[in-house]
């Protein structure tokens, strides 16, 4: 029978209880790591690190600000602003399509009502 | 294999006879096959093939983008259903791949489907708030929705936190023809959304410095926030052993290079944004307390009466089903239902589980409630 003939171990052999396990132990992990990580200390930590990193950040943004404006290249809040304005027209030119898009419909609307009454009218 | 089996052999599992030889041989052979084109996976550059369920872009603004998905089917219901995404992840996870995707499946069940992509936030983006989600862009793409369709009314559909978006719109807009609602992973109760609840505690955490330093929140941040939920998951080879297994089935490959792709591709989240969600719903947990103001206008869950489907996973770590459970209680619909479904929060939209009973259960659940009526051949 095909179940009793000899066969060497495959890896599906060993892999399948190794996940089974490996699974269950990244369970516990997780379960280990969350516990610590929903201390309130670890939220401070975490808050601690945060302030050090934007406070890097907002050194490092504003002196890369300077030097671009001493080279008179404009800067990340220049490009900012003009990003700002594009957007700005952008709603505006949607707007007037939308608004557009309702009169055609309302004038074709309106059209059709108009011949189904000359229509009806010829008929009366 | 049996038929490789060495009839010299008399007892099962000795290593001996030419039978054993040639299976060990085929053995090795196909673990360096599989090691190679493993190898090649991880490695691989090209992006997988998502978001191919063919579609029109029909409305745009800023990055925002409107997609129309074109009819499969000789007739489509005739109430249309919009999909909103969530503003941290992209939504072709939504439409996955070809033969796993939500939307794919929802247009063969003839449903007529539009998606708002909220695209990638630019940095002059930042000052989006909920209000310009909920108030502006949503109800101006359900106009052109109504008018794409020829419908008087529609079906709204959120995931995650584009769930919240269609709760925000719907609490807002008493009269709008909104006659079918799902939200799917909703978190409502922000008090209750575990690790993320404590980091971005008032006591520790400075939202003001982050956007105003950033403007968007960088996807990185995001992204680790969500890695750090699962710490040992995102250091285990479990899932490379997994892939390694499997990594001669083609359709496997293909699905793991898709939701691998989708798990790193998040987006900025709009700064002002993300400041009043930490603010009003995460430390004053507004929404569920009935005091959330979009403008003039109060965001009371109580205010929706349309027919609501909300569907939660058991074990979602990124919105624990505490955070949305309560929701459906809180609606103010008669016609309501929640479905707990096992597993996580990607397995909802995408996960093997999701295919065979969610998805059935959804189209089920809207087909009843979206009249079919034949239509033209415009479609």
């Amino acid at each position: 029978m095909a179940e009793n003939a000899p066969r060497i171990p495959t890896p599906a052999d060993f892999l399948g209880p190794w996940k089974q396990m490996a699974e269950q132990a990244e369970g516990q992990w997780n379960q280990y790591f969350n516990q610590m990580m929903g201390t309130e200390q670890f939220a401070n930590m975490m808050g601690k690190y945060m302030e050090g990193y934007l406070a890097y950040q907002q050194s490092l943004g504003g002196n890369i600000e300077k030097y671009m404006q001493s080279v008179n290249l404009p800067t990340r809040t220049d490009l900012t602003a003009l990003g700002e304005r594009l957007s700005a027209i952008e709603a505006q030119i949607s707007l007037l399509a939308a608004e557009q898009r309702r009169l055609v419909k309302r004038l074709s609307t309106e059209e059709n009502e108009g011949s189904r009454r000359g229509v009806k009218a010829s008929r009366e | 294999m049996a038929e490789n089996a060495s009839p010299t052999v008399d007892a099962p599992g000795i290593f001996s006879g030419p039978g054993m030889i040639s299976q060990f041989q085929e053995e090795v052979q196909r673990a360096f096959l599989q090691s190679m084109k493993t190898l090649e996976v991880l490695t691989a550059r090209d992006g997988a093939n998502v978001g191919k369920t063919p579609r029109d872009v029909i409305w745009q603004r800023g990055t925002a983008q409107l997609y129309h998905y074109r009819a499969t089917t000789p007739s489509v219901h005739p109430v249309p259903l919009l999909m909103v995404h969530s503003l941290i992840s992209k939504p072709y996870i939504l439409d996955l791949i070809p033969g796993n995707s939500f939307i794919e499946y929802l247009v063969a069940q003839s449903f007529d489907v539009y998606m708002i992509d909220w695209g990638t936030p630019r940095p002059e983006d930042k000052n989006l708030r909920l209000e310009s989600y909920a108030l502006e862009l949503i109800p101006d793409v359900i106009d052109v929705v109504l008018e794409t369709s020829d419908a008087t009314d529609f079906s709204l559909f959120g995931y995650c936190m584009g769930g919240l978006l269609a709760l925000l719109y719907a609490t807002t807009h008493l009269k709008a023809p909104l006659r079918n609602l799902i939200c799917l992973a909703t978190p409502v109760n922000f008090k209750q959304m575990g690790l993320n609840s404590v980091w971005t505690d008032q006591a520790s955490f400075d939202v003001d410095k982050l956007v105003d330093t950033f403007g968007n929140v960088p996807p990185d941040l995001m992204q680790q926030s969500f890695r750090m939920l699962k710490p040992a998951s995102e250091m285990s080879p479990i899932r490379y052993v997994t892939l390694w297994q499997n990594v001669l089935n083609d359709r496997y490959v293909e699905q793991y290079r898709a939701f691998d792709q989708w798990t790193t591709d998040h987006i900025p989240f709009p700064g002002e944004c993300f400041r009043q969600t930490c603010k009003e719903l995460m430390w004053e947990n507004k929404l569920i307390k009935g005091d959330l103001m979009l403008k003039d206008r109060q965001a009371k869950l109580s205010n929706i009466t349309c027919s609501f489907l909300q569907i939660a996973a058991e074990s979602d770590h990124i919105v624990p089903l505490p955070a949305t459970q309560e929701l459906v209680e809180l609606v103010g619909s008669t016609d309501k239902e929640l479905v707990v479904m096992p597993g996580g929060h990607v397995g909802l939209a995408a996960g093997r589980k999701a295919v065979q009973t969610l998805w059935p259960k959804m189209a089920v659940w809207l087909g009843e409630r979206s009249q079919i009526t034949p239509r033209g051949g415009d479609q």
